[in-house]
């Protein structure tokens, strides 16, 4: 499965972020797990296509109510024809307003100097966003304002608020190429349908070798390809208008309307042809600084490298089986003490640092625990044989209680009272959680009294 | 072919569960000192993708060894036949609550998986292990021994001594802290204990080195973003003339601290989540912020517009309503006149204005209109203007990284807070950070100062894997 796209929209953007808000409350495994699985189906090349196709997986959140919606499409094919109509009326106003006389000068400043001037500011703009330094926004600008209302933090669009002016910039560029446009159209309507004719004039002493050089230079770039478009010295001569002085008859009216060439060429030279330029490259541009800022989304390069990353797992199943720890038995019952060294836990001490322990004789110790259970089973006969009143198990407390060790009780007879000696290390306090686990273990066998006796030593070092 | 399995055994309380946790970066495994705390064996499988490529098997401890052995030696006839009669033993003994613990240890054994035998070198050898190695090597299957020091090392040597009689391979591993690169090694180990495990292994050590990266990059973006969040995090309130500011003030201070503690709070748990750690719960100190480093007021005006924005409104107003007349004016003339009257009137509309607006705004501010205050004042929390704020926000992260990343997860001890990350900063890097912080606070050029910032979190991130 792969996505057909390649470029991101504004509204990706917007998703993106919104999921990536929504994840941070999710755990990091199941976005590792989630995220590597889209990441397998995904066919795309490509980081901004694997960014787009995940976004095509991910559910996106039921709204909270229904939310009325209108789509970019249709907000500018409404804007288009606004500025259709827009250019075709400031043209024909333009036009209808100067009686049967229009002022080329004013004309060229508002049909094609505005232009262009409008032309390079949309290059600084679209020069200083590209790289990433867009300039500020004019504070009345009302776009700043609507995108204000849109966008739930004003932080939210910081890393791609350069991709929303070259955006701004494409439509801008489209509605003055439409606009000039929908003007150009308004002037041949005019031409055709009414009589006027150009003049110039200025108090400003302007001669007609100064406007024959102006209008030269003006049209230097189609002098040679469309001769008919450069107006002649006999044209400029025939149109200047003096107030009071000059009077327009309809054969100098006619003489006039020659103009009509150079100033339709002005206009597609130096309004349209720009703007045709600069709309072509805000699409380039556009769509390079959409994928910058789809991949420059803080969380984007985090779900790459998740759908990337080989999910790795490494912790438990859960449990493979169940049962209870096999439950301890013994019995009991009779006179003097005897002491049993388990695992040769009296090795780790001087007998006679215990009072508990020095007062048995040693012919009443027995050591059990490391031989073969044939041994401990003839040591457990001879405590049986004994009947000792009491059985002390010397047991080393750092180690933890064995089943082995019940076993061997239970096999001793007649004992009805046994004490487990908890031995220290020397230099070591007995852990509280090792006391613990002794005492647990004496409350399974089953000796009418056991109790646990911790051996002290003095410390030396805690544990 | 399967993947290779191992089987951490040993008695109880020896640090098997702890050894298991840290290898499988896995702090749900229960781990208690209280003696005997697994009551099962449980399968911690290694896998890419789904695909497994090793398994690590927790036991219960070994109980009667002897009992095992002794019945072993029984039903033994020569050395060749010890692995069968082991799984004789198995056969036998399976349904036998008596023997429960160590079948349950010897059924993956038997099923051909690794041994790791654990002990402990703070308490003593003693001729009491002696049965359950013999267990081990009755099996034939290939085995290793890690000497686990779970409170010290005192005893290493006599049970290197001791192990080495049963055990070809024996390493000392602090399952509570072991550096990561220390956690692979071992891993790595065990593939050398059979020919065929050793690809797979070698390959899952290299996935995990290659995780851990990527988790080092991740945290590096994670933390960026924090620290980008809290330079230019604000809250703003309008609050019109005529009301109290000072509930406003106490609820939007709150607002803030409480966003930058949720904030911070989020990227711990993403840090902990991403090195596969869960409620560290390490204590979480406020950040003691100045309300003077926070706090701004400025007049606002028409319901919004701050005293700059009003002043470039008026001045467009006024420049397109002179433009206007002045336009009408030379249209009048055909524009024989050169345009001057656009241009005057445009520029003069402009300028009146602009400081018309600029020198009576306090009255502008006042004025009421259909009895609402069209002005007021504007009460913002941040960005903070405390230089030191986003260092000590960065080396609180960069230590939480730190701490948490090379945490075995057999560990339990609280996390130590009270230390510093950006001590062995130079005062270059120092000035050179601070530059950046304010560019990040100018807007100015976004995506590249996020690079720079998150490029040297990660290096940051990176080094503590530097030996």
């Amino acid at each position: 499965m792969a996505t057909e796209r390649n470029t991101p929209s504004l509204s990706d953007l917007s998703s993106l972020r919104e999921q990536i808000e929504r994840d941070n409350a999710d755990s990091m495994e199941s976005l590792r797990s989630r995220d590597r699985a889209i990441g397998e189906q995904c066919s795309a090349e490509g980081d901004v296509a694997r960014l787009l196709f995940w976004l095509k997986v991910i559910p996106e959140p039921e709204p909270s109510e229904p939310q009325a919606t209108i789509s970019e499409a249709a907000v500018a094919a409404i804007v288009r024809v606004g500025a259709l109509i827009m250019g075709f009326a400031a043209m024909a106003s333009f036009l209808v307003s100067g009686g049967r006389l229009v002022n080329v000068f004013a004309f060229f400043l508002i049909f094609v100097v505005v232009q262009v001037v409008f032309c390079l500011a949309s290059v600084w703009v679209m020069l200083r966003s590209v790289r990433d330094e867009p300039p500020a926004v004019l504070p009345i600008n009302p776009i700043k304002y609507l995108f204000a209302r849109m966008v739930p933090d004003k932080r939210f669009y910081r890393e791609c608020q350069s991709v929303i002016r070259i955006l701004a910039l494409r439509y801008s560029q489209e509605m003055g190429l439409i606009f000039s446009l929908g003007a150009i159209l308004a002037f041949f309507v005019l031409l055709l349908l009414s009589g006027f004719g150009f003049v110039w004039g200025s108090t400003f002493g302007i001669t007609e070798h100064v406007v024959k050089a102006l209008v030269d230079i003006a049209a230097a770039p189609w002098a040679t390809a469309v001769s008919s478009a450069v107006v002649s010295s006999d044209i400029i001569v025939a149109s200047q208008f003096q107030q009071g002085v000059t009077r327009f008859g309809n054969a100098e009216i006619m003489v006039t309307r020659q103009w009509w060439p150079f100033l339709i060429m002005s206009m597609s030279v130096y309004a349209l042809l720009p703007r045709i330029i600069l709309w072509w490259l805000t699409r380039i541009f556009y769509r390079r600084g959409m994928r910058l800022s789809l991949l420059s989304t803080p969380g984007a390069e985090r779900i790459l490298s998740r759908m990337k990353t080989p999910h790795v797992t490494t912790e438990g199943e859960s449990l493979l089986a169940t049962g209870k720890p096999a439950s301890p038995m013994a019995a009991a019952h009779d006179t003097d003490k005897v002491i049993i060294d388990w695992a040769g836990a009296l090795a780790f001490c001087d007998r006679d640092e215990f009072d508990d322990l020095k007062a048995v004789p040693a012919g009443r110790i027995r050591a059990a625990g490391t031989g073969s259970l044939g041994d401990d089973l003839v040591c457990a006969q001879w405590v049986t044989e004994l009947e000792p009143l009491q059985l002390l198990v010397v047991v080393k407390a750092w180690e933890p209680p064995l089943a082995d060790l019940q076993d061997f009780i239970a096999r001793t007879g007649g004992v009805t009272r046994c004490t487990l000696c908890l031995l220290p290390l020397h230099g070591r306090a007995i852990k509280e959680s090792s006391t613990r686990d002794w005492r647990a273990f004496s409350r399974e066998l089953a000796i009418d009294v056991v109790d646990v006796l911790v051996l002290d030593r003095p410390v030396q070092d805690g544990i | 072919m399967s993947a290779p399995v191992f089987v951490v055994v040993g008695r109880p309380n020896k640090g098997k569960s702890s050894i298991v946790a840290t290898l499988a970066r896995d702090p749900s495994v229960y781990i208690d000192s209280k003696a005997g705390s697994t009551r099962n064996t449980r399968k911690f499988p290694m896998k890419i993708d789904g695909e497994t490529l090793y398994e690590l098997v927790d036991t219960p401890g070994i109980q009667r060894a002897r009992s095992v052995v002794e019945w072993l030696s029984r039903e033994e006839t020569d050395a060749a036949r010890r692995p069968a009669v082991v799984a004789e033993f198995y056969e036998q003994h399976k349904d036998d609550p008596h023997f429960r613990d160590e079948c349950l240890m010897l059924k993956p054994i038997i099923e051909g998986a690794g041994i790791i035998y654990v002990v402990d070198c703070s308490v003593p050898f003693g001729a009491d292990y002696e049965a359950e190695m013999e267990i081990l090597r009755w099996t034939g299957q290939p085995s290793l021994a890690l000497i686990n020091p779970i409170e010290n090392d005192e005893f290493v040597a006599e049970w290197k001594a001791g192990l080495g009689q049963y055990f070809r391979t024996v390493r000392v591993f602090d399952a509570h802290g072991a550096e990561p690169e220390k956690q692979l090694e071992l891993l790595e180990l065990f593939g050398h204990l059979d020919q065929s495990w050793q690809a797979s292994l070698s390959h899952a050590v290299d996935i995990l080195r290659a995780d851990r990266n990527t988790s080092h990059q991740t945290v590096g973006y994670l933390i960026g973003d924090l620290i980008i969040d809290a330079l230019t995090y604000q809250v703003e309130q309008n609050v019109p003339d005529g009301l109290p500011q000072e509930p406003v003030k106490k609820i939007l201070l709150v607002q803030y601290k409480n966003h930058l503690e949720a904030r911070e709070k989020q990227t711990r748990r993403q840090i902990e989540e991403i090195y596969h750690h869960k409620d560290l719960n390490a204590a979480m100190e406020r950040i003691d912020l100045e309300e003077s480093d926070l706090f701004n007021m400025e007049n606002w005006y028409f319901w919004g517009l701050d005293k700059k924005q009003m002043v470039s409104a008026a001045a467009t107003v006024g420049l397109v309503a002179g433009g206007s007349t002045g336009l009408a004016f030379d249209a009048l003339h055909l524009g024989s006149l050169g345009l001057p009257g656009t241009i005057i009137s445009s520029l003069g509309g402009a300028f009146t204005g602009a400081t018309g607006s600029w020198f009576f705004a306090d009255r502008i501010g006042k004025m009421k209109i259909k009895g609402l205050p069209s002005g007021g004042k504007r009460l913002t929390y941040g960005p903070t203007t405390n230089i030191n704020f986003p260092f000590v926000l960065l080396g609180r992260c960069i230590l939480y990284h730190n701490l948490v990343s090379i945490r075995a997860h057999a560990s339990q001890s609280a996390i130590d807070m009270n230390k510093h990350a950006l001590d062995a900063l130079s005062d270059k890097a120092r000035k050179s950070l601070a530059k950046l912080f304010a560019v990040i606070q100018s807007g100015k050029k976004p995506r590249e100062s996020r690079d720079v910032l998150c490029a040297l979190i990660i290096t940051s991130c990176e080094a503590v894997d530097q030996p």
